[in-house]
């Protein structure tokens, strides 16, 4: 037997017997192969000398004895309240310096592309009169590529063919991809969602990875 | 004398605001908790780390615990799933454990030691957590819940949100893999 192989039923079954994980019924079902058939005899014997073997050396490892936590006359909850208040404070300067550092990148991409520069602007190539085409419209849920493959953005139905977020390198490098472009990773329920009934989700892909 | 509370009651005495109780559920679980952790990292002091984190977590989400497994289940889960999540980011520190099997520090408590089985085999014990190690983490985690969590089936399914039947396959896989390491010390 190879570990690739798919374990068979009784040999499952063997291994709920020696675990004591079976009912009564099937105790004496799987007592009765081990009389009748000697492979599972032998394959029972094996799992009990890897179980005696196992519970023996759970049984003599590690202790805590010596932990900070165990330490006699100390209570655990109050030696734990500390640092939860200080994870909680961390939470806090965490969540400060994620919003300063956004505002930060938000204001220099501000300057750098104010919103009259088309630079944030993609519009796929659509010949004028010609009702847009989404490649992705039999999806009920929307497909995610790899992000290494894809940028995914959003695309706003109801005010124009779409924009992506501003940066400076993307509008260059990214086109319309079509199913057949990206590889799908699962087509189930994704992540992303679409908020608004007008907004329709778009998938690009980098000329470069193509 | 009385008897000692229950899980349920201490868990009810501390929805009524009981500290020490909690205290008491915690120490009574530490243990379990942390051979869980030792196990799957094979090393004390990450294991205490697991441990701490698992019950920072715990204390801070207590009442998210709703009572439809067991408190140890739950607490496993979060303590094995901690266990993981320091494994993963301190996988590339991993020279100190090729050192020799004498260097792998355990405390070990005779008295409870079975004699029917020969536990100063330093060796044995390193080639099992060596084949622990090697397999994926979802096995290794339904393994170690079982074995040394002492957690039926049904809990492990509980604890990892899988069925009984992806429960018993994995478990033996990790058994096959396992058997196949100790080979000659199974069937000497």
């Amino acid at each position: 037997m190879t570990p690739g192989d798919r374990p068979e039923t009784w040999q499952l079954m063997a291994l709920a017997y020696v675990d004591g994980e079976l009912d009564r019924v099937s105790q004496i079902e799987v007592e009765v192969w081990i009389r009748t058939r000697p492979e599972v005899a032998e394959f029972v014997a094996d799992l009990r000398d890897m179980s005696r073997m196992n519970r023996a050396l759970r049984d003599a490892s590690a202790r805590p004895e010596s932990t900070d936590l165990t330490r006699s006359g100390e209570v655990i909850s109050a030696r734990l309240r500390p640092q939860i208040s200080e994870r909680k404070r961390l939470s806090w300067l965490r969540s400060v310096a994620v919003i300063g550092f956004t505002a930060a990148i938000a204001a220099a991409l501000f300057f750098a592309c104010p919103p009259d520069h088309n630079c944030h602007v993609v519009v796929p190539t659509q010949p004028v009169g010609v009702p847009p085409v989404d490649p992705l419209a039999e999806f009920d849920d929307l497909p995610i590529a790899s992000s290494e493959e894809v940028r995914v953005s959003m695309v706003r139905g109801d005010v124009g063919p779409g924009f992506v977020a501003c940066d400076a390198l993307l509008p260059d490098l990214l086109e319309l991809a079509t199913v057949e472009d990206v590889q799908i990773e699962r087509t189930g329920r994704s992540a992303y969602s679409v908020p608004r009934p007008g907004d329709s989700p778009m998938i690009f892909q980098t000329r470069a990875a193509k | 004398m009385n008897p000692e509370p229950s899980d349920r009651e201490l868990i009810e005495k501390i929805g009524r605001g009981d500290r020490p109780a909690l205290d008491r559920l915690l120490q009574r679980h530490h243990a379990v908790a942390f051979r869980v952790a030792c196990r799957l990292l094979r090393h004390e002091a990450d294991a205490l780390d697991a441990v701490q984190d698992g019950f920072v977590k715990v204390l801070s989400h207590f009442e998210r615990f709703r009572g439809q497994s067991s408190f140890r289940t739950w607490l496993l889960r979060i303590v094995s799933n901690a266990a993981i999540d320091i494994g993963r980011s301190k996988k590339r520190r991993d020279a100190r454990f090729a050192a020799p099997p004498e260097d792998f520090r355990v405390v070990r408590d005779p008295r409870n030691a079975p004699h029917d089985f020969e536990l100063e085999n330093a060796e044995l014990r390193y080639k099992l957590d060596d084949a622990l190690a090697q397999l994926p983490d979802v096995q290794r985690q339904t393994f170690v819940l079982h074995v040394d969590g002492d957690l039926s089936y049904r809990e492990v399914a509980e604890a990892l949100g899988i069925s009984i039947g992806t429960v018993m396959s994995r478990l033996f896989y990790a058994r096959q893999r396992l058997r196949e390491s100790l080979a000659h010390h199974v069937n000497p």
